[in-house]
């Protein structure tokens, strides 16, 4: 888990470091979805036209195929599935955690089989991580990609850490 | 555990006694192969736009018969002896597995006498998912400007989850299915129409989960999502599902205005409703059209649809909070958006912190769906909004309008209009005006894009002093004023139009038709709470007929649409073109249309119209009463 981190640092950006502590945490399974899987490189249609005409089918195991890196089999784990979740609904997971609260905050929740009870207590985590986050300036010169990364890291060590058993638990 | 249960039989079927279709009568297995649901399981629409007696389903090697795409019954005869034929050693290759909804089915009609090995079907469980649905919504996103392809709706089918134990599952997780052509990314809009219409693209089912969905319909594409969600019971869900399953192999040709997505994902569910819900008189399948018949659906006497749940778009969430604000909040919110200063956000200090979380979450649905690049006009950054928002205590500004029409609610899309009137040179006379679908400014639509105009093939025939003459054929009529109702820069935009077809050179004339090609494009707002919108426009034409207006007109127009009340509404309008080919001579033109009426079946409208042709000044007014169906 420690070469995890260290290539989340080196890749990312330096809001990272803010990260670092909970991301070297060990979750037990060596797999970094975001690289390993090809979600950091995947595209999604951002305007009305583009997604007017993509056909594409977000799927995270044609996309490991497709970069050669892992067995879609290996992408088909509860933190690959929430990578994807984050990197497709950055936009709108930032706003409900600024406004601390909302649907796809919740579905997140529930992509990481979270339980009843740790799902408010994952968000307000969450929330409170983001909000130092939000107040260093280099959040604001970070891509909404490296933002997403930055989000999934923090949401998967506390599920791994302060919420074990609670999240990922099925 | 019940669910649980049943997962476990549906996947793991052990037999129970043995039949073979050689040992049913010929009558038995006629009877079965006309069945309504033996038909629908095979692809025997019968729609319009195929006109052989073939399944719709173009792959050949869907079907388990040599010649199954051509006799329903010979497919049925295979089906009966695949199923009863000993397990391979991949399961996945058994035709219980790879038709789970005919098994149910002819299980259920060959009561007993059906024997099928004990199978994993895992490749269905795998695209079904762990957990078995019980619940079946059809998806409806609003109609969309932006594609010609989604002018009128899309539709999905949604599957539900049941919640876990103490646990609620969100709805963003569901599956869903969704068909669709298959067309290349660059192709050219004029090819896209032609090849749409004629069945020149072949279309498929996918799956995607709901949240992908939303991505693009509530926040791309800023469309307001329905959701129909059925009353079913647990065998029904299941028989739907493995009728999904089944249909995912296959491959139809797609016709824009028939076998297209709302038909493909209403023929999955009328697989088990008591007779047809797509219309079975139309030519053409419109999602509103279905939608209304889905309403009035049954199943073994009880209502088809438990509910309907409105999505709204990230745009109607910004309007309708914004609605909900006090003004001095709407202010501020305007001068975050558009102030002059990249400080805006310091005016919010004299705010209470409750104004302060409802402004911040306003503007920040605002820039959500506007700032392509995170910044407003006023070089305020979305992030310091989320900065900002981030430091006050959670909470999150909901609307729900329960006062909204939903898509099912509002007039049936095509008309018959019934007129008469006086022409102050013809005199006394009558019009018939048909329109296939769907609506214009005056219509009592629900779910539509405002004050805007989408109609097809809409065409008016005239009869004075005994002689009958065709006034207008519009192909497409499409007009937009994109008004913003918030009065906040950036929500709305320009108001344009498009009409093209063949109408009379002018009010005087008969039988004088000409072919046009007409744009427009200019601004509209509203004013006294969105009761009167006001628009001027730029406009462009070309026709074929240089005789009387010339080739090239150009021309200018401004109008109003005035809500009076629920039941009346007018549409009044005013302007200019020039013949920018010969003369340069003026051509003033007015009008005026009021509708009378809130029925989904019916209005009353009364029209006149003013033309200066050549140098006299000509009048129509008409009374009519429309029938909606």
């Amino acid at each position: 888990m420690k070469k995890f981190a260290k290539l989340s640092c080196a890749g990312v950006f330096a809001l990272c470091a803010a990260t670092t502590a909970f991301a070297q945490e060990d979750s037990g399974n060596d797999l970094n979805p975001w690289q390993d899987c090809g979600i950091g490189a995947m595209v999604f249609p951002d305007n009305q036209t583009a997604a007017a005409i993509s056909n594409v089918i977000w799927d995270l195991g044609s996309t490991a195929v497709t970069s050669k890196t892992m067995s879609p089999e290996s992408c088909e784990g509860d933190n690959a599935k929430t990578a994807l979740y984050i990197r497709m609904n950055y936009a709108r997971l930032e706003t409900e955690i600024a406004q601390g609260q909302g649907e796809y905050l919740l579905g997140m929740t529930d992509v990481m089989s979270c339980g009843e009870q740790a799902k408010a207590q994952l968000i307000a985590h969450t929330r409170q991580e983001m909000a130092t986050r939000m107040s260093q300036a280099t959040f604001a010169s970070a891509s909404d990609a490296e933002r997403a990364e930055a989000l999934f890291y923090a949401v998967d060590a506390a599920a791994h850490g302060e919420f074990a058993g609670q999240c990922y638990a099925s | 555990m019940r669910l649980v249960l049943f997962a476990c039989c549906f996947l793991m079927w052990p037999g129970v006694a043995s039949a073979s279709a050689a040992a049913l009568s010929d009558i038995t297995l006629n009877d079965l192969a006309s069945n309504a649901t033996w038909q629908r399981l095979t692809g025997f629409s019968g729609r319009y736009s195929d006109f052989s007696p073939r399944s719709d389903i173009a792959n050949k090697d869907y079907f388990l018969s040599e010649n199954g795409r051509n006799a329903p019954v010979d497919e049925l005869i295979a089906t009966i002896d695949a199923l009863n034929a000993d397990a391979p050693e991949d399961h996945n290759e058994h035709a219980a597995c790879m038709f789970p909804a005919r098994r149910l089915w002819l299980e259920q009609k060959l009561a007993g006498r059906i024997k099928i090995p004990p199978l994993t079907c895992t490749e269905f469980k795998d695209w079904r998912g762990d957990v078995a649905p019980n619940e079946i919504s059809i998806i409806f996103a609003s109609g969309f400007l932006g594609n010609p392809g989604s002018f009128f709706g899309h539709f999905l089918l949604k599957f539900g989850i049941p919640d876990e134990a103490n646990i609620t599952r969100s709805e963003l997780l569901d599956t869903t299915i969704n068909h669709g052509a298959s067309y290349a990314e660059a192709e050219n809009q004029l090819l896209y129409i032609i090849r749409g219409l004629t069945g020149r693209y072949e279309a498929s089912y996918t799956k995607l989960l709901f949240h992908q969905q939303r991505r693009r319909y509530n926040e791309l594409e800023l469309r307001d999502v329905w959701v129909y969600t059925l009353n079913l019971t647990q065998r029904e869900v299941d028989f739907v599902v493995a009728f999904a399953w089944e249909r995912s192999r296959a491959h139809h040709r797609y016709y824009f205005f028939d076998q297209n997505c709302a038909f493909r994902i209403t023929e999955l569910v009328e697989l088990i409703a008591d007779g047809k819900i797509t219309p079975k008189r139309k030519p053409w399948i419109l999602p509103s059209d279905v939608l209304s018949r889905l309403a009035h659906a049954q199943k073994n006497g009880r209502a088809l649809l438990r509910s309907v749940e409105r999505l709204p778009s990230r745009q109607t969430l910004f309007r309708e909070a914004f609605y909900e604000l006090e003004p001095a909040e709407q202010e501020a919110v305007k001068l975050i958006v558009s102030g002059r200063r990249a400080d805006q956000l310091e005016e919010l200090e004299d705010l209470p912190e409750e104004s302060t979380i409802r402004v911040l979450d306003t503007a920040i649905n605002y820039a959500d769906f506007s700032a392509d690049d995170g910044v407003l006009q006023s070089g305020v950054k979305r992030i310091d909004l989320l900065a900002e928002r981030i430091a006050l205590p959670p909470s999150q500004t909901t609307s729900k309008r329960a006062d909204l029409k939903k898509p099912h609610q509002g007039q049936k899309s095509s008309m018959l209009q019934l007129s008469s009137g006086y022409h102050d040179t013809f005199g006394a006379g009558a019009r018939i005006r048909f329109r296939a679908a769907y609506y214009d400014y005056l219509s009592m639509s629900a779910a539509v894009l405002p004050n805007s105009e989408l109609a097809f093939l809409d065409a008016s025939f005239e009869v004075y002093d005994g002689n009958f003459s065709v006034q207008r054929i519009d192909f497409v009529n499409l007009q937009t004023l994109n008004v913003s109702p918030t009065g906040v820069p950036g929500d709305g935009g320009l108001a344009w139009g498009f009409r093209m077809g063949f109408e009379e050179e002018n009010i005087l004339c008969r039988n004088c038709l000409q072919g046009f090609l007409e744009g427009n494009v200019g601004k509209a707002a509203q004013s006294f709470s969105g009761q009167l919108t006001q628009y001027a426009l730029l406009q462009g034409r070309v026709n074929t007929n240089a005789d009387t207006n010339g080739i090239v007109n150009l021309g200018a127009g401004a109008g109003a649409i005035i809500d009076l009340s629920k039941a009346v509404r007018a549409h009044a309008s005013i302007g200019f073109y020039t013949d920018v080919s010969d003369d340069l001579a003026l051509y003033p033109h007015a009008k005026l249309d009021a509708r009378y009426g809130v029925s989904d079946a019916w209005d009353i409208r009364i029209t006149s119209t003013y033309e200066r042709v050549d140098g006299e000044d000509t009048f129509q007014a008409l009374l009519g009463v429309g029938l909606y169906f």
